[in-house]
């Protein structure tokens, strides 16, 4: 299965005096199993973006297509894109609402009319897959969670509905290291699970390049660039320009080499820039 | 160096809602703060950082030992206003503690609330917008500024009430990188101009920028030193699940690579410096 | 976009009538609200549109602004108009059918309409002219003297800024709720009022709680920047009367003089 955006315009307020084009010519793909990672500067588009691929938002011009169905054309009933596209927003644990976390994770999977059975073994799995012990929280108030667990409950919540496309916004934000840490090695878990197509928003670039298979750029609401992490980010003097920092090994490597070091090698892990530059010291 | 503040002894227990039970937040710690210094305190989620920042201004009172803030003991109840204004205290969330509509008009709730003649308030708010550059915002709303943006006002509202020491609970938790630059960029500024700055986080690389830091796991004082100090230890750092900044993992894998790196690099700027002077 | 939203509808201008102490503008109103219930025909209310008329000029506030605020009411309006027109018994002008018009009935509903009409007007021109903290200002003023009677008027000051002052933050915050939910799938358009009705829990709990979250950590916040209560508070922003709220009070004075005599003797 993949989803292919091709040409999507989006223009807020259009029209009126502060008209703005949040997304402009934008067209990318991606394909079965990919964990691609969307960076870009506050105000760049990203959340807009996501909010098209699961039809929150409806573009100006331009289509997006997942597996062989056109989701921006007329007459697509919205439920069945959502049953196929997951969008977790940041700060999800905001959304928790019911009286026990099996109650709050079921109501998902009960918007797609699924039979009693069937979202009581999702919900099981869910709650599985991000982590918590079932037995222990299933009755719980979700709001006598911690707030690392109220976050995977609130994604339990999301990938009940077994989305073949996961989209994580800023799923780390807040969180004290350990929990960011976690975090990030339940997508992991959840991508080899599900293997499905898992688009991740941040603004930690360590993350996308430890994460992502491939990298999309937003730049002012046009996707600048598109690439493997290592292409993307060896980039270094655009990214900066467009105000975007480099995962920390990168960043480091990038001023020495301004510096005149004539170092090799992308470096995206700080044991990797270790022993670049100790090659080009002994030298 | 005078202590402007002492923790003696602290023990801060609380009620558990559910059962009634006694939960210890912070067992039996004792540190100070000099005038003038810039104090990190570093912990994880439950090491009790957010309970200390709230027994630094007098928000909570010990439950056993004392707190003294400029010799005044944090418990006495006619020191309570006394100590709020010595020490001024701006928190995580950026709106949550925003009280007006307009900008320059929240600014003055502090010095407000303080009695203060209004004229001179007008001056102390225009001086405090301008410190964290954002005095051309002074009448607008704060729901339309970024995070970084409100967590400035937020500062601006702090300093106008002209205290002694900030205490800066995890102040760029919420923020966008920008922000955070921005926000961690005044304290320091703020710092250089005499405030003391006591800064809670979790992020070690605004940590190492400090004079001193303070480690806390589970309501216990672990660590107590200088950054040089601290990010020596990095095995324990890793057993309380903290980590080092990026210069000090990377001066770490280069010393396993044979490169001696000496001790007292902690930051990007001063590790690009020294090796680019070594090639 | 929904951010875009103004309580009130302030419109910014820097008119007189925008200048003018909040205190002398809230008392305008009510008292033009009563002078509207003293006049009793078609002359008393000439003379309310004339005001009307000369408040709107001088605020340059555009007529189109000030209609608004008579859209949410047309609905009362057009009710009031017909229960009117239909109800009231006299000389028959029209019959239908079971309904009759009579001479007294159109001009109860006539009257009627243009009071409400100018009501509305009059008290959007004060939300039109002053700012919403402004208006809080005024009210705590006026309402300090009732202090000795027990009255919280600083407190209810208090509440109101606050409340205005997150409006915009929880409408923001519903809407991200709403687009979460509709994300797991949940449906605020179809079905019947019940289930309409169930469909807002979802909202409403997280809502909840985030609002009580938010006071929390703002009381919390205001304690640390020494607030407790209304002990010897300064404020910066000083209301002071001035010139032009003397000659307004003045005029306004002749203004309900005028009604108030045409009542009597025309």
């Amino acid at each position: 299965m993949s989803i292919e955006v091709r040409n999507l315009t989006h223009i807020y307020n259009e029209g009126l005096p502060h008209e703005s084009t949040a997304l402009e010519d934008v067209s990318f793909r991606a394909e079965d199993g990919e964990l691609v990672g969307i960076i870009g500067h506050t105000g760049s588009g990203k959340s807009t973006l996501v909010q098209h691929l699961n039809g929150l938002l409806k573009p100006k011009s331009g289509q997006i297509i997942v597996g062989d169905v056109d989701i921006t054309a007329e007459g697509v009933v919205m439920r069945e894109i959502r049953k196929r596209i997951g969008l977790v927003f940041q700060y999800p644990e905001y959304q928790l609402f019911e009286e026990t976390v099996a109650k709050d994770v079921a109501f998902g999977p009960a918007n797609l009319e699924l039979s009693q059975e069937e979202i009581d073994l999702r919900v099981r799995e869910a709650i599985e897959l991000v982590g918590l012990d079932y037995d222990k929280v299933k009755n719980l108030s979700p709001f006598d969670l911690s707030g690392g667990q109220k976050r995977r409950a609130a994604i339990a919540g999301v990938i009940a509905m077994k989305p073949e496309v996961l989209i994580l916004d800023e799923p780390t934000a807040g969180l004290n290291p350990k929990a960011h840490a976690d975090i990030l090695n339940m997508i992991q878990t959840i991508h080899r699970r599900e293997n499905n197509i898992i688009f991740l928003v941040s603004h930690n670039m360590n993350d996308i390049a430890r994460m992502s298979d491939r990298i999309l750029v937003m730049n002012h609401g046009k996707l600048a660039m598109q690439g493997t992490p290592e292409a993307v980010f060896s980039r270094d003097r655009e990214l900066k320009e467009m105000g975007l920092a480099l995962p920390d090994s990168m960043e480091i490597v990038s001023r020495l080499r301004a510096g005149g070091m004539e170092i090799d090698g992308t470096c995206m892990t700080i044991r990797a820039a270790a022993e670049e530059i100790a090659k080009v010291l002994r030298a | 160096m005078t202590d402007f503040i002492r923790v003696e002894n602290l023990v801060f227990e609380y009620e558990k809602e559910e059962d009634g039970q006694r939960f210890r937040a912070i067992d039996d710690i004792s540190f100070t703060v000099e005038k003038g210094s810039f104090t990190a305190i570093i912990g994880q989620n439950g090491s009790g950082k957010s309970t200390l920042a709230k027994n630094l201004n007098g928000l909570l009172v010990p439950t056993a030992g004392k707190v003294f803030v400029d010799g005044l003991d944090t418990a006495a109840a006619e020191n309570i206003w006394e100590v709020r204004q010595r020490v001024a205290m701006v928190f995580q969330n950026p709106d949550n503690q925003i009280v007006s509509s307009i900008v320059e008009d929240d600014v003055a709730f502090g010095p407000e609330n303080l009695g203060i003649d209004p004229q001179i308030i007008r001056e102390r708010v225009d001086e405090a917008l301008t410190g964290v550059d954002m005095y051309d915002f002074r009448k607008k709303a704060p729901h339309m500024l970024s995070g970084g943006q409100k967590q400035r006002i937020a500062i601006a509202g702090a300093v106008a009430m002209e205290p002694e020491c900030i205490v800066f609970d995890e102040p760029t938790a919420m923020l966008d990188p920008k922000g955070r630059q921005e926000v961690l960029s005044i304290i320091h500024r703020l710092n250089q101009k005499g405030i003391t700055a006591v800064l809670i986080t979790h992020f070690m690389e605004e940590a190492a920028q400090a004079d001193k830091i303070i480690v806390m796991d589970q309501g216990v004082l672990k660590m107590d030193g200088t950054p040089d100090e601290i990010f020596k230890q990095v095995d324990t750092l890793k057993a309380l699940s903290l980590g080092v900044p990026p210069a000090v993992e990377l001066a770490i894998e280069l010393r396993k690579q044979g490169i001696d790196v000496p001790e007292g690099i902690l930051n990007t700027d001063d590790m690009v410096r020294f090796l680019c002077q070594l090639k | 976009m929904i951010r875009d939203i103004t309580l009130g509808q302030y419109y910014p201008g820097g008119s007189w009538i925008h200048k003018l102490d909040p205190r002398v503008k809230i008392m305008a109103t009510i008292l033009y609200v009563i002078a509207l219930f003293i006049v009793k025909d078609f002359i008393g209310f000439a003379i309310a549109v004339a005001g009307l008329a000369a408040v709107i000029l001088i605020s340059r506030v555009p007529f189109s602004f000030i209609v608004r605020g008579l859209k949410p009411v047309f609905l009362i309006i057009a009710f009031t108009f017909i229960i009117n027109m239909f109800m009231i018994k006299g000389e028959v002008l029209v019959s239908f059918w079971v309904l009759t018009i009579t001479k007294e009935g159109l001009r109860k509903a006539v009257f009627m309409a243009v009071r409400l009409v100018l009501l509305i007007i009059g008290s959007s021109l004060l939300t039109l002219t002053t700012k919403p903290i402004s208006l809080t200002d005024g009210i705590e003023s006026l309402l300090s003297p009732f202090k000795r009677f027990g009255l919280p008027a600083h407190e209810l000051a208090m509440m109101m800024t606050i409340a205005l002052r997150f409006i915009p933050t929880l409408l923001e915050e519903t809407d991200k709720i709403m687009k979460a939910q509709q994300a797991r799938g949940a449906d605020f358009e179809s079905g019947n009022i019940v289930r309409r009705a169930k469909a807002l829990i979802p909202i409403l709990v997280p809502l909840f709680i985030s609002a009580f979250r938010i006071a929390q950590e703002l009381a919390m916040a205001m304690e640390a920047r020494c607030y407790g209560g209304n002990q010897k508070r300064t404020r910066m922003n000083g209301m002071k009367l001035k010139m032009r709220d003397l000659g307004a009070s003045i005029l306004f004075v002749v203004f309900l003089a005028l009604i108030v005599l045409q009542r009597i003797f025309f």
